[in-house]
């Protein structure tokens, strides 16, 4: 491709549903916030579902863009940006983004199970990251597991909808 | 019906297997980690142990804990602990609902206050 020469048409689709999918997700990042806290360090995470499509239509690559950058605009948005919830929601966006990677490359699981594998990666990291840089208590710990199993059902409920939205997507290019 | 989100929403085997899997997992570890006896409320700032009462009190305790923005207060009241006010600016802590029972904790991150309800975990017994 020359300098002047036009980009291929599938590579900007590509690059439109990127941005769409960052839009999507930093605006459910936003909404996230906004709603009561079901309890300390624990959302739906509707955002990991957006990450899950760009995997599954985009590749490894978006995925992990996506799961970086939404954090980055979200938190701009909610004026959380370099705070240690931001740390916090980088780091554990950024393991369960590399979970869902290793899953879906590696094995033959569906969307729910790697989402639901994925909510529990996030879920520790954040503990981790929390116990590691800010509170240094391993008796943290004691909260993790009530907290991992309404992880367990929110990533299946976000696996569901993200494998809808896939197999909507699929229609649309056939 | 493909087109529906119910039809999504059931998942496939192999999802329903790893569910399970994961939630007996969790809650052993989790019911392994809740027996406990000798219990008491620990309160930390950061990593110091700022003081330790035994569980359940008789009287009302009301205790103010100095943190990295200001002084967060704990309400003590027989078995039940909470945070009463802290300085922080989402107030996640004050929201949360009292805790009771072993291994249950709530913390204020922007303060780096948070207490513990403790007590003897049947964990040492596995592991010994």
């Amino acid at each position: 491709m020359t300098d002047h020469a036009r980009p291929e048409l599938s590579y900007l689709r590509q690059r439109a549903l990127w941005v769409t999918l960052l839009a999507l997700a930093s605006s459910i990042h936003v909404f996230e916030s906004s709603l009561p806290a079901l309890g300390p360090w624990f959302k739906l995470g509707l955002a990991n579902g957006v990450t899950l499509v760009a995997l599954a239509w985009l590749g490894m690559r978006a995925a992990l863009l996506l799961a970086v950058c939404r954090v980055v605009v979200g938190s701009f948005f909610i004026g959380t940006l370099f705070t240690p919830t931001f740390f916090i929601a980088l780091l554990a966006s950024m393991a369960a983004a590399l979970m869902m990677v290793l899953v879906f490359y590696v094995t033959s699981c569906g969307l729910i199970s790697i989402s639901m594998l994925c909510a529990g990666v996030h879920m520790c990291t954040q503990f981790f990251v929390v116990e590691y840089f800010f509170i240094q208590q391993a008796t943290l710990y004691y909260a993790l597991a009530p907290l991992l199993v309404l992880s367990c059902f929110s990533g299946w409920f976000n696996g569901a909808w993200a494998s809808m939205v896939v197999d909507r997507l699929d229609d649309e290019r056939k | 019906m493909p087109n529906s989100f119910y039809y999504y929403l059931r998942g496939t085997w192999l999802d329903r297997l790893l569910l399970s899997l994961l939630l007996l997992g969790i809650i052993s570890i989790g019911f392994v980690f809740s027996q406990g006896k000798n219990v008491g409320v620990s309160i930390f700032h950061g990593q110091t142990l700022v003081a330790w009462y035994p569980l359940p009190q008789k009287a009302v305790i009301q205790l103010d804990v100095q943190g990295e923005l200001g002084v967060s207060t704990l309400k003590i009241d027989g078995m039940h602990v909470r945070f009463l006010s802290s300085p922080c600016k989402n107030q996640y802590c004050v929201a949360q609902h009292d805790q009771h029972s072993v291994g249950q904790m709530a913390a204020c991150v922007p303060n780096r206050v948070m207490f513990m309800i403790d007590g003897e975990s049947s964990l040492d017994v596995i592991l010994e």
